[in-house]
């Protein structure tokens, strides 16, 4: 761990952290919500859903189309600069930073502030489910030898294959039974950020479930509790090349 | 188990690897898009990668229209030419920048790419024209438009700010 400096690398390759909190067995529908209203927190904007929604074209005969698919669940509203988004969604509360990533602390503060608003409005718990979820992308400079230089969890190609690489997903599940929690662990590859390298999304999202708390503290401990299991995670999936290229 | 088909993408741009391409576009397979489409609809939705891969599906349409031919609507228009292909992708990317994607991507009768972005009763397009201007058209179903030219009117950093508060 020598390779971070105060708990985090210069160069973290963080696009987005999301702290993501679920109410078990929620009253709410979004139509008593509307009733209700829902203002923005301090310092953030409304918008609308429909402009997050998943984006997908279609190519039939004729003429290319697109759509976007909405989802209806809630608000979310942006804020710090655009590098802030919140969800308040009926079943629950969701708090993103996009990239640059600045430390676990202002995460953290920040989505408590924003949790308190969202308590005070839907009045929420008990909690069902706790998530922290780290989107990293990892640029690995071109021209690459082996993968195995840069990331320890990659596709295992068979020498008796082709060996010429256009894309991959990853996925596994990893129990984490001494926290009671799940880790699912997505990676793949993603146009490059610059023609000078190969970017790989390394895709950290640990949760806990089937819980019933009750108390506001508890929701922070089991976030810090899997915050340091993401770093143990993050850690075990990078080779000392790629700390560097980070450090 | 079934046989996996992998439509490799084509390479683009000069750069060469030794021994990894990585993919310009999505792998366009059934199962490999519906891993994807599960991935982006996780229960904490990313932000990061809704965008990045609504990008790369917005840079796919942009590459099909691109290569229709002239009379494409059976009334003569033209294609859409590199330079309207490379404003709407400047623009798309400057968009995607404040978490806007489109709606829809559709090469324009009049010579060019429309992109769209709907919601509710209101609607915004911005159209990017093979003779190198673009415009902004905003419009409601009680059929009130406005129609502004991205530059002269509006610049163009400010486009997105003016999308965000139309469409509310």
């Amino acid at each position: 761990m020598s390779w971070l400096k105060d708990g985090h690398y210069d160069k973290a390759p963080i696009k987005e952290a999301i702290i993501d909190i679920q109410i078990e067995s929620p009253s709410l529908t979004l139509a008593s919500v509307e009733k209700v209203g829902i203002p923005p927190p301090p310092g953030y904007a409304e918008r609308k859903k429909l402009m997050m929604g998943q984006f997908r074209a279609e190519f039939g005969e004729g003429m290319p189309t697109a759509t976007a698919t909405q989802d209806q669940m809630g608000y979310a509203f942006v804020g710090g600069e655009g590098k802030h988004v919140v969800q308040f969604k009926v079943n629950g509360f969701a708090f993103s930073r996009l990239a640059p990533y600045q430390t676990w602390e202002q995460l953290r503060n920040e989505a408590k502030a924003l949790w308190g608003s969202y308590r005070q409005i839907v009045g929420a718990l008990p909690v069902g489910r706790v998530g922290l979820r780290y989107v990293n992308q990892l640029d690995l400079p071109l021209p690459i030898r082996d993968f195995r230089d840069f990331i320890r969890l990659y596709p295992e190609i068979s020498s008796d294959l082709p060996q010429q690489l256009a894309g991959f997903f990853l996925q596994v599940q990893i129990p984490q039974e001494d926290l009671g929690a799940m880790l699912i662990l997505n990676e793949a590859m993603v146009p490059p950020s610059s023609p000078d390298v190969a970017s790989v999304v390394l895709d950290i999202d640990v949760f806990r479930q089937g819980l019933k708390i009750e108390s506001d503290d508890e929701i922070w401990n089991v976030l810090e509790a899997l915050r340091l299991r993401k770093n143990l995670i993050f850690e075990g999936c990078i080779t000392n090349n790629m700390r560097e290229l980070i450090s | 188990m079934p046989a996996i088909q992998v439509q490799v993408p084509p390479e683009r741009g000069s750069f060469r690897l030794d021994r990894f391409r990585p993919a310009i576009h999505r792998v366009e397979t059934l199962a490999y898009n519906q891993r994807i489409g599960e991935w982006l609809r996780w229960p904490e939705q990313s932000n990061f990668l809704t965008v990045k891969y609504g990008l790369i599906d917005a840079e796919g349409a942009l590459d099909r229209i691109s290569n229709m031919k002239r009379g494409w609507d059976s009334y003569g228009a033209e294609p859409p030419d590199g330079n309207a292909v490379r404003a709407s992708r400047e623009i798309l990317q400057e968009l995607a920048g404040a978490l806007i994607l489109p709606s829809t991507i559709v090469p324009s009768a009049e010579g060019g790419v429309s992109i769209y972005f709907m919601t509710g009763h209101r609607t915004v397009y911005i159209e990017s024209y093979n003779q190198g201007s673009q415009t902004l058209v905003m419009y409601d179903q009680d059929g009130t438009a406005e129609v502004l030219e991205i530059g002269p009117d509006i610049s163009r950093t400010d486009v997105a700010d003016r999308i965000l508060a139309y469409l509310g």
